[in-house]
């Protein structure tokens, strides 16, 4: 089939700027084009939210809800068992914020490093692409979301705010494994002995974060519980990241790598916390 | 028109599915990417020249990259390369189920192993091909049944109301057209 001048000249221009793309993201050159996407996908998800998946979600919640009824009522028994310790640990925790005050102004600490709030936030879109690791929140920088600010849900570190615009925020999970998301770690060895270390990249092949550690004269075992270092001031301190499952010693290096096992679910976020440092 | 209506309906099918069921960033269980969308793109240029299926495959890529979060071009590229290779292997089948759910098979495979290609050349993804075709394609694929089975006859109902409007047409044509020329 013969084609027209102009079907050819438009042709010619669709390749050319394919095979500029391919170059462009070969040689990692970032581009205004990065950024009109962000904005795009961001304005993207909160009409894909309230169009598809609240209505579907919701369908889906009634349904599991249905279906869990006995569950639930097992469950309910077991927690107001547990609410008469409540009243107990809520003065316990009174009492050491009030130490933990006095102990800063005597040393006269302005913040410390696990002091942090939440803002809570609901998932209103995830990328359908495996590779791409993001997601996008209802809260933005109205609400006090700004970037780089660590991301957790009720079992542990998830990601980080990558993009805040004033509703809405896109998160970049720990889940990349580009290394480009590298987080200040620390190993609880016992009680009183911790061990640094950086949290390099996620394994996809064994569904691992990769852990380098920092010392070379350290003893890790399975089963420690990897939590967030504060050091680096992105991300606060004491934020559970998951538990070691395996060690395994580098040759001819002096430090070994551990893989630690998240100890937040990828599969299914809904609701999360973006984690604030200080206490304002 | 209907091309278009065709493949919204096939990524508003997506976009539900996406809802009901969310990939796992983590790999730690099987997971399926819906392919509505790309099967109503293969079942739509079929009929079209290259030409247009080339410039409607661009469109719909570029739609698709917006809708994941991806640097642009990504989907464009992919779909073009699908596209080109769906209409030379086309040429040598018929246009039963069997054969054209078939070709529609292969392609969802193609297609995942030229996003994981870009990903892994990319730098954006480090994992053994084993690894991706457990865990993403092969579910892919096997969901890809049902996906090709709900597009095609939906494609048939589309078509079939196509053909009857274009001989409904063709009729009045033949009956008052001619006299006033």
């Amino acid at each position: 089939m013969k084609l027209k001048k102009t079907q050819q000249i438009l042709l010619i221009l669709i390749a050319a700027m394919l095979a500029l793309t391919l170059l462009f993201n070969v040689t990692k050159i970032s581009s205004v084009s990065s950024g009109a996407s962000n904005e795009v996908f961001g304005f993207f998800s909160l009409l894909k939210s309230s169009l598809i998946d609240k209505p579907f979600n919701g369908l889906n919640q009634f349904i599991y809800s249905f279906s869990n009824l006995y569950q639930v009522q097992i469950e309910n028994d077991a927690l107001r068992s547990q609410l008469d310790e409540i009243a107990s640990m809520q003065a316990t925790i009174n009492e050491l914020r009030r130490e933990n005050s006095e102990l800063k102004e005597s040393n006269s600490l302005k913040l410390l490093n696990s002091e942090y709030q939440y803002i809570d936030a609901t998932v209103i879109n995830r990328s359908f692409e495996s590779y791409q690791n993001i997601m996008t929140i209802d809260a933005g920088t109205d609400d006090g979301v700004f970037e780089n600010m660590a991301v957790i849900t009720s079992k542990g570190l998830i990601g980080k705010v990558q993009n805040a615009k004033s509703d809405y925020a896109i998160i970049r999970l720990l889940t990349t494994e580009d290394g480009a998301n590298k987080v200040s770690v620390k190993i609880t060895i016992n009680e009183t002995e911790t061990a640094d270390a950086i949290l390099e990249r996620f394994d996809a092949d064994r569904q691992m974060y990769i852990v380098t550690l920092l010392s070379a004269n350290t003893t890790i075992t399975k089963d420690m519980s990897v939590t967030t270092s504060g050091m680096g001031g992105v991300f606060p301190s004491g934020i559970l990241v998951g538990i070691v499952s395996e060690v395994e010693e580098i040759p001819n290096a002096l430090s070994m790598k551990i893989y630690v096992k998240p100890s937040a679910s990828f599969s299914d976020i809904n609701y999360v916390k973006v984690v604030k440092r200080g206490n304002s | 028109m209907y091309n278009f209506l065709f493949v919204a309906i096939g990524f508003l099918f997506d976009l539900i599915v996406q809802a009901i069921f969310p990939v796992d960033f983590a790999y730690q269980t099987i997971f399926f990417v819906p392919c509505f969308s790309f099967i109503s793109l293969l079942l739509v240029t079929r009929r079209m020249t290259l030409y247009s299926s080339v410039l409607f495959a661009v469109i719909l890529g570029l739609f698709q990259d917006i809708v994941s979060g991806q640097a642009i071009f990504v989907y464009p590229l992919i779909y073009v390369i699908c596209v080109l290779i769906y209409a030379y292997w086309s040429k040598n089948l018929s246009e039963t189920i069997f054969e054209m759910m078939l070709l529609i098979l292969v392609m969802i495979f193609v297609k995942e192993i030229l996003v994981y290609g870009y990903h892994l050349m990319m730098g954006l993804t480090e994992m053994f091909i084993m690894t991706f075709l457990i865990k993403r394609c092969f579910l892919s694929v096997v969901i890809g049944l049902a996906e090709g089975l709900i597009m095609i006859g939906t494609n048939y109902l589309f078509q079939g109301k196509i053909d009857r409007e274009k001989a409904y047409h063709d009729q009045n044509d033949n009956l008052f057209g001619h006299q006033f020329k």
